[in-house]
C-alpha cells in the first residue's frame, strides 16, 4: 500500500467508497443495456467511475483492481463513439465482465492479489481495447511536471 | 509572507476517506486552517466565507468537475489568483493539457504519497511568495 492510512478503519473507509463507485457504475451499464441506442452517452459516466476506482485502488495499493478499472475506463470511452450495435454490444459485454470482477474483488478479498481468472479477463480487456484502437496516449508524473514547467516558465 | 499556521487551505474531493487523509497529512506538516468540501457547490460556498491561500481539488466530481470550477475561478477577479492543485488519476495527455490550459498551478497524480503532497504544497506556496522558503 502507498502512504494511505494503515489503520483498518482507514482501509475499510476507502474500500467502502470504492464499492459505492462500483454500484453507480453498474447502474449505468444496466441503463445502457436497456436502451443501447439512446443511452450510449452513459458510458462516459461509467468511465469516470472507473477512473475513480482506478485512482482509489492505486492509492490503496491494489494494482490488479486498478488495472481492470483502467482498461474498463478506456473501453467505455471508446464505447461512447461506437458506431454500430455489435460494437456497443461488444463493449457492454466486456465491461459487464470487468464490473462483475471488480465488485467481486472489492466485496471479498481486495488485497488477495490477481488470480488466474482475472489474468484471463485482463487479456480479454486488452484485446477488446486494441480492437477499438488502443488506449489514449498518457503521461507520467515527471512528464506532467515538465509540461507545467514549460507552461509557467518556471 | 504568512506563517504556515495562518494559511487557509480548501480540500475538495468526493471521496471522504481521501479528504480526511489529505487533511491529516497537511495538519502533520503544520497547516491548521483546513476546510473540506465534498463537491464544487459546497466548495464555492466555503470560498465565500474567507480568503484561501490554496485549493486542492479532485477533478472528476458531480455535479461540477474540478476543471470546470477552476475555469470559473480563473475568470473571477476575487479568485483568479488562488493557487490551485488538481488531485487526480487522470493521465491522458489530452486531458492533462486541458488542466494546464485551464490554469492549474500544480498537479498531484494518484497514488498520493505524504512526501509528494508536502513537496507540492510547500513548493507552490513558496513559489507564489505566500510562505518563506
Amino acid at each position: 500500500m502507498s502512504d494511505t492510512p494503515k489503520s483498518i478503519e482507514g482501509i475499510e473507509a476507502f474500500v467502502k467508497e470504492l464499492s459505492s463507485f462500483a454500484v453507480i457504475a453498474e447502474s449505468k451499464l444496466s441503463l445502457i443495456q436497456a436502451d443501447m441506442d439512446n443511452n450510449k452517452a452513459e458510458f462516459s459516466i461509467f468511465s469516470e467511475k472507473m477512473l475513480a476506482i482506478r485512482g482509489t485502488a492505486d492509492q490503496l495499493g491494489l494494482p490488479h483492481i486498478s488495472s481492470l478499472a483502467g482498461m474498463a475506463e478506456e473501453i467505455a470511452l471508446k464505447a461512447v463513439h461506437a458506431q454500430t450495435r455489435p460494437q456497443i454490444r461488444k463493449c457492454l459485454g466486456t465491461l459487464w465482465d470487468a464490473m462483475t470482477t471488480i465488485k467481486y474483488l472489492l466485496e471479498h478479498d481486495p488485497f488477495a492479489g490477481p488470480q488466474e481468472e482475472e489474468q484471463i479477463l485482463i487479456h480479454r480487456l486488452e484485446a477488446t481495447l486494441q480492437a477499438f484502437g488502443g488506449a489514449r496516449p498518457s503521461v507520467n508524473a515527471s512528464e506532467i511536471e515538465e509540461l507545467l514547467r514549460k507552461q509557467s516558465g518556471r | 509572507m504568512m506563517d504556515i499556521d495562518q494559511i487557509n487551505i480548501l480540500i475538495v474531493d468526493d471521496v471522504s476517506a481521501l479528504r480526511s487523509y489529505i487533511k491529516e497529512l497537511l495538519k502533520s506538516f503544520g497547516y491548521c486552517q483546513i476546510s473540506v468540501a465534498s463537491n464544487v457547490p459546497e466548495a464555492s460556498r466555503i470560498l465565500e466565507e474567507r480568503e484561501y491561500q490554496l485549493i486542492l481539488c479532485d477533478w472528476h466530481m458531480q455535479p461540477v468537475d474540478g476543471l470546470n470550477w477552476l475555469r470559473m475561478l480563473r475568470t473571477n477577479s476575487k479568485s483568479k489568483s488562488i493557487p490551485f492543485i488538481m488531485i487526480t488519476a487522470e493521465k491522458a495527455t489530452e486531458n492533462v493539457m486541458k488542466a494546464i490550459g485551464g490554469g492549474v498551478d500544480d498537479y498531484l497524480l494518484k497514488p498520493l504519497t505524504a512526501e509528494q503532497i508536502r513537496v507540492k504544497v510547500n513548493g507552490l506556496l513558496i513559489r507564489k511568495g505566500i510562505i518563506k522558503g
